[in-house]
């Protein structure tokens, strides 16, 4: 029935798939990737919901409470609740700077602005890498969730499976396709969550619940956390928004004010959350003892839920992995056709980004195969790398003439050195490693500005 | 300066500011330890300081704007 039931959504998914593109004739590049710029409040509010709840709230969230407690939640909830006033404020201005430069990726933006085919690469060579960990993510996430199915296929058919319809669903009408199915997948997680939520309150109780929890997970902090959680929040709410599938989602509303609208409503989807971490801890209050503490939230559905609505689970959970790695495709095929390789004239570049998709897609199932541990311990430089481009952004948004050389050389150094300093295990007393980068980032743009503007200032006099 | 004080001063020092007073709090609001019920009211919170920024500010301009051009 479970089955039966979730294989239902994936076709009802597909078919939105399709009707979103009733009515138009070919696509062409902008439309495919970021909807020619027309997408209203609605639909930009649940693609930038569908692709920020992923897979991880389903089963990261509810394995790091599990383990952790409220030192692990609290940070994580944080930090995407305070993107969205950094999102109402930039948001609008990276809209129209997407307009000035008629852009479609983030590399876009950084070409348009300083002129420098340097800076555009190291853009794009950086934001494909530190994307490869976020999809890696999603796909062990999806054969987590399709296992709660009770289906006993070996894990390389789910991923493949995965990526044959995360692939489908772009071929159909690009971020048309996604838009169109996140409607979908925002209705059926939130349905997931909060059933779930209510079903362990009925049967256990929320203070019981969580007075349980509390015996086993602290809900105090020590200085060494408190330091974490709070440096974690301020470098990751800054980082949320200049992600490339943000800055992407961004390009496809129709007006500055959509997004500010968007942007009041976003916080209240997280109202969702009290009925994941009830639900979390629905393991902890029966001793159940789990293979993983990933399957902390599956725990709970699959012993208290009829099997029709654990179908219903499955579909939110799996089709919140695969429009995140839609998204991600969606980003970094444009990323390689407009902005790696030189010269690609646009009506090449839709064809040839699907095919950039198809090799990245192999790419990551062959690595999720043979390498499932490493990206996952990668996951985290997800966000010390890609918040480095935060000063190159706010530069560009401001209209700021900083050399290019020095941003640069500024995001450069962040990244090697967080990767560095990730590798090595530093310790910070707590701080988090990326905002150290950052402000060795932001001080390296301006040493680098400065001893370049100086030779033009004795020019001049 | 107001605007951005609403829509991102409030929002941050509620919820990363406070944070080691909120962590030291040892009592449950119905039944919710005190520090998911602090971040789980800033969910709405948050929404009210941008909805502010929204009506004192923002939503009179259209897109003919600078700020929305």
């Amino acid at each position: 029935m479970a089955t039966a039931v979730f294989l239902g959504f994936i076709v009802f998914s597909l078919y939105l798939a399709i009707r979103s593109k009733s009515g138009r004739g070919p696509q062409s590049v902008h439309d495919f990737f970021v909807a020619s710029r027309q997408f209203g409040a609605y639909l930009v509010f649940f693609l930038a919901a569908g692709e920020i709840y992923s897979i991880g709230t389903m089963v990261g969230f509810p394995g790091g409470i599990y383990a952790k407690g409220p030192t692990y939640g609290v940070w994580f909830l944080g930090y995407i609740l305070l993107a969205y006033p950094v999102g109402y404020f930039i948001g609008p201005k990276i809209w129209q700077a997407g307009k000035r430069y008629n852009a479609i990726t983030l590399p876009d933006l950084f070409k348009g602005h300083f002129q420098s085919r340097t800076l555009e690469l190291v853009v794009a060579a950086s934001a494909i890498l530190f994307l490869l960990p976020w999809g890696q993510l999603q796909f062990t996430g999806l054969v987590a969730a399709l296992k709660g199915l009770g289906w006993n296929f070996q894990p390389f058919y789910l991923i493949l499976i995965s990526a044959m319809l995360a692939f489908t669903y772009i071929a159909i009408a690009g971020v048309r396709a996604s838009a169109y199915i996140a409607v979908l997948k925002d209705i059926l997680m939130v349905a997931a969550i909060v059933i779930t939520g209510v079903a362990v309150s009925a049967e256990v109780g929320v203070t019981e619940v969580f007075h349980a929890a509390s015996l086993h997970v602290s809900n105090r902090m020590d200085a060494h956390q408190l330091t974490f959680s709070m440096s974690t929040m301020l470098f990751q709410s800054l980082g949320f928004y200049v992600m490339p599938f943000a800055v992407q989602n961004f390009f496809t509303a129709k007006s500055a004010n959509t997004i500010r609208r968007t942007q009041v409503a976003m916080p209240l989807y997280m109202l969702m959350y009290p009925f994941l971490v009830v639900a979390s801890y629905y393991a902890i209050s029966q001793n159940l003892h789990l293979a993983s503490p990933n399957e902390a939230f599956f725990a709970a559905a699959i012993r208290l839920l009829p099997g029709w609505l654990l179908g219903l689970v499955a579909a939110g959970a799996s089709l919140s992995g695969l429009l995140v790695l839609a998204g991600i495709c969606l980003s970094i095929g444009p990323i390689v056709t407009r902005n790696l390789l030189p010269n690609m004239p646009e009506n090449k570049q839709k064809a040839s980004a699907k095919v950039v998709i198809v090799i990245y897609l192999i790419v990551s199932i062959v690595m999720t195969l043979l390498t499932p541990n490493l990206m996952l311990t990668l996951i985290n430089t997800t966000y010390y790398g890609v918040t480095q481009f935060f000063p190159g952004v706010i530069a560009i948004l401001f209209g700021l003439r900083v050399r290019p050389a020095a941003i640069a050389a500024g995001m450069l150094t962040g990244q090697i050195l967080a990767i560095i300093l990730y590798v090595l295990q530093v310790d910070l007393g707590g701080l988090n490693l990326g905002l150290g980068c950052l402000a060795v980032n932001v001080a390296v743009l301006a040493v680098v500005h400065l001893a370049m503007k100086r030779p033009h200032v004795h020019a001049l006099s | 300066m107001l605007k951005l004080f609403i829509g991102i001063g409030i929002p941050y020092i509620g919820v990363i500011g406070l944070l080691p007073w909120v962590a030291s709090v040892d009592m449950t609001v119905l039944g919710v330890p005190f520090i998911y019920a602090w971040i789980f009211g800033w969910f709405v919170l948050t929404s009210g300081c941008l909805m502010l920024c929204w009506r004192l500010f923002d939503c009179h301009f259209d897109d003919a704007h600078p700020d929305n051009n």
